[in-house]
C-alpha cells in the first residue's frame, strides 16, 4: 500500500540536493526534438540524442 | 514474479506540477508585431531529473541574444497577463545591470529563481544537511510546535517520523541525518501563489521577474517578496507590480509593495 503522489503533502526538494543532480542528467529528454524556430536556444551538443535534428 | 517498481516515473523525483519553459524571441518581427507572437513553449518537465536534462542543454540566460525572454511557469498557465491565472497578479523583479562582471550573476539569480520555484515551495531558502543525531536549530529561531499528522508523506519521502514546523524552519529528521530546511513566510500554501519566473535579456539592464497570482494578497506577496531576496541575497529594494496597472499605465504605473 505505498503511497500514491497524491497522497503526499507538498513534495520539497533543497536547493542543495536539487543541484546535485546537475551532473547527473546531462543528455536532452530522449524524445525532445529541437525544432528550428527553437535552435537558437540550445547549445551545440554532438552527444544530442537525436542529432539529426540539430 | 515481477517486482513492483518502488516509484513512479522510472524512479526520477516527481514534482508537485509540471512546469513548462518558454521562450520569446522577437528579433526579426516588426515592432509593431503583437506582443506574445513569438512566445513559445520550449518543454514540459514534471521531474527533478528532466529538469536538468533540460536546463543544461540550453543557453544560459548571458548568452542569449538581448531581447530575449526566458521563462518558466506552471503547467497550464502561459506567461501572459492575460492567462487567467496571471490576470488578477502582479510580479516582483530585480535587475542586474549589462557587463561581463555580473553575467554569472544573472545566470545564477535565473536559477536559483527557477529552483524555488521547482521546489513548489516557493520559500525554501536554505539547505543544510547534518549527518549524526544531534540538532542544532540556528540562532534565533525556535521550535513552535512538533507535528507528524503527514508521516506517511515523510516516509515516502525517505524521512522518519519527526515533522518540526516553526513559524520560520521546517525541520525534517532523518534516523542517519537532518535536513534543515530554513523557511521564511507564515504559510506553507504561498507556493500555490507563485505562477513562474522569467528572465529579460536586455542591452543596458537585464531582469528577473518572479510571477504572482493574487496581487491583493499583501501578506502572501510581501511574504513571496521577501523569500525571493534572501534567495537571491539582495538588500537592494525590490518592488512589486500589478499586472493590471502595468497593462492600464504603462511606465506610470508604481509598485504597489516594495520589501
Amino acid at each position: 500500500d505505498s503511497p500514491s503522489p497524491g497522497n503526499f503533502g507538498i513534495k520539497k526538494y533543497t536547493r542543495d540536493f536539487l543541484i546535485t543532480q546537475q551532473n547527473l542528467n546531462r543528455d536532452l529528454p530522449l524524445e525532445f526534438e529541437i525544432r528550428v524556430d527553437l535552435s537558437e536556444l540550445f547549445l551545440n551538443r554532438d552527444s544530442h540524442p537525436s542529432g539529426d535534428t540539430l | 514474479t515481477t517486482p513492483a517498481p518502488e516509484h513512479s516515473l522510472e524512479n526520477k523525483h516527481p514534482l508537485e506540477h509540471g512546469w513548462t519553459f518558454w521562450f520569446d524571441n522577437p528579433n526579426g518581427k516588426s515592432k509593431q508585431a503583437t506582443w506574445g507572437s513569438s512566445l513559445r513553449p520550449v518543454y514540459t518537465f514534471k521531474t527533478v531529473e528532466d529538469f536538468w536534462c533540460l536546463y543544461n542543454n540550453v543557453l544560459q540566460p548571458s548568452h542569449l541574444i538581448a531581447g530575449a525572454d526566458f521563462h518558466c511557469f506552471k503547467d497550464g498557465i502561459e506567461p501572459k497577463w492575460e492567462d487567467p491565472r496571471c490576470a488578477q497578479g502582479g510580479k516582483w523583479s530585480t535587475s542586474t545591470p549589462r557587463g561581463n562582471n555580473n553575467k554569472a550573476t544573472l545566470d545564477q539569480f535565473w536559477l536559483h529563481t527557477v529552483l524555488i520555484a521547482d521546489s513548489n515551495a516557493g520559500n525554501v531558502l536554505i539547505a543544510q544537511v547534518l549527518y549524526g543525531g544531534r540538532f542544532e536549530l540556528p540562532q534565533g529561531l525556535r521550535v513552535n510546535s512538533i507535528r507528524s499528522q503527514d508521516e506517511g508523506a515523510l516516509i515516502d519521502m525517505g524521512y522518519d517520523l519527526l515533522y518540526f514546523y516553526t513559524e520560520s524552519v521546517v525541520c525534517l529528521v532523518n534516523e542517519s541525518h537532518l535536513v534543515l530546511l530554513a523557511m521564511i513566510g507564515e504559510q506553507f500554501d504561498e507556493y500555490d501563489e507563485v505562477c513562474g519566473a522569467v528572465v529579460s535579456v536586455r542591452t543596458r539592464q537585464d531582469k528577473i521577474a518572479l510571477w504572482t497570482k493574487t496581487a491583493s494578497n499583501e501578506a502572501a506577496q510581501t511574504s513571496i517578496g521577501k523569500q525571493w531576496k534572501s534567495v537571491l541575497d539582495i538588500s537592494d529594494k525590490i518592488g512589486y507590480l500589478v499586472h493590471e496597472d502595468a497593462r492600464r499605465l504603462d511606465k506610470g504605473a508604481k509598485n504597489k509593495y516594495t520589501v
